[in-house]
């Protein structure tokens, strides 16, 4: 199986607002229906948090696809560590939004997708960058099609 | 509807780059039909709760407290 160029990570807001096909967020919903052209990381933090969004039987049909799927969806159960959640911290970022980031870059992810308006301000000119679920599309499009 | 076994024969007429560019996209397609009935599967269980229409500014409230709390839990002050 070819394992597509980009690997992004998704918030946890792109996975509950897209699963729930919200109409408020339908880029989350456009993007979902992508993967496969682009390829996910899912750390521990954003496991936790679906862990709590979803029900158990939800939670085993989501790991179902990501154990079937490993090229598209690949799980971390890393933490992580709490220097890197310091350091993103220290930029602004609030504790939770820190470990997302501090996941990315420990993972090798440059870019995460987020609809998290404080977390797309505060991230600005490190070496993890958050775009919207929207702008993803954007430029799938103009890579893909 | 053709058989299997004439999919099957078209498929190995085709060249390998060609076999493993059909091989990527079914796996997406079945992937897509994985993530769709699971968002289904959501969509009915928020309608049976009456959570379905509920404000995004609700579901951001929920999102943000569990974020915290469990990155409170994991890494504590």
């Amino acid at each position: 199986m070819t394992t597509p160029p980009e690997r992004w990570l998704l918030d946890t807001n792109v996975w509950v607002f897209g699963l729930r096909r919200d109409d408020a967020f339908s880029a989350c919903t456009q993007l979902m229906d992508h993967i496969g052209s682009f390829s996910v990381l899912i750390p521990l933090q954003v496991l936790k948090e679906l862990n709590l969004a979803l029900t158990e039987d939800e939670m085993r049909d989501f790991y179902r696809l990501v154990n079937r799927y490993p090229e598209f969806i690949e799980v971390s159960w890393q933490p992580a560590s709490i220097e890197l959640v310091k350091f993103y911290e220290g930029h602004g970022c609030r504790k939770g939004d820190a470990v997302i980031a501090a996941h990315a870059e420990a993972s090798g992810i440059r870019t995460i997708v987020s609809e998290n308006r404080q977390f797309l301000q505060t991230l600005t000119d490190l070496r993890v960058k958050v775009m919207t679920a929207d702008e993803a599309e954007t430029h799938l499009s103009k890579t893909l099609f | 509807m053709q058989s299997i076994d004439d999919l099957a024969n078209v498929i190995t007429d085709l060249d390998p780059s060609e076999q493993q560019v059909l091989l990527d996209r079914v796996a997406q397609l079945n992937f897509q039909k994985g993530l769709h009935d699971l968002a289904e599967k959501v969509r009915a269980r928020l309608a049976h709760e009456g959570a379905l229409g509920a404000q995004p500014e609700q579901v951001w409230a929920e999102l943000h407290r569990i974020r915290e709390q469990i990155a409170e839990h994991d890494y504590p002050t």
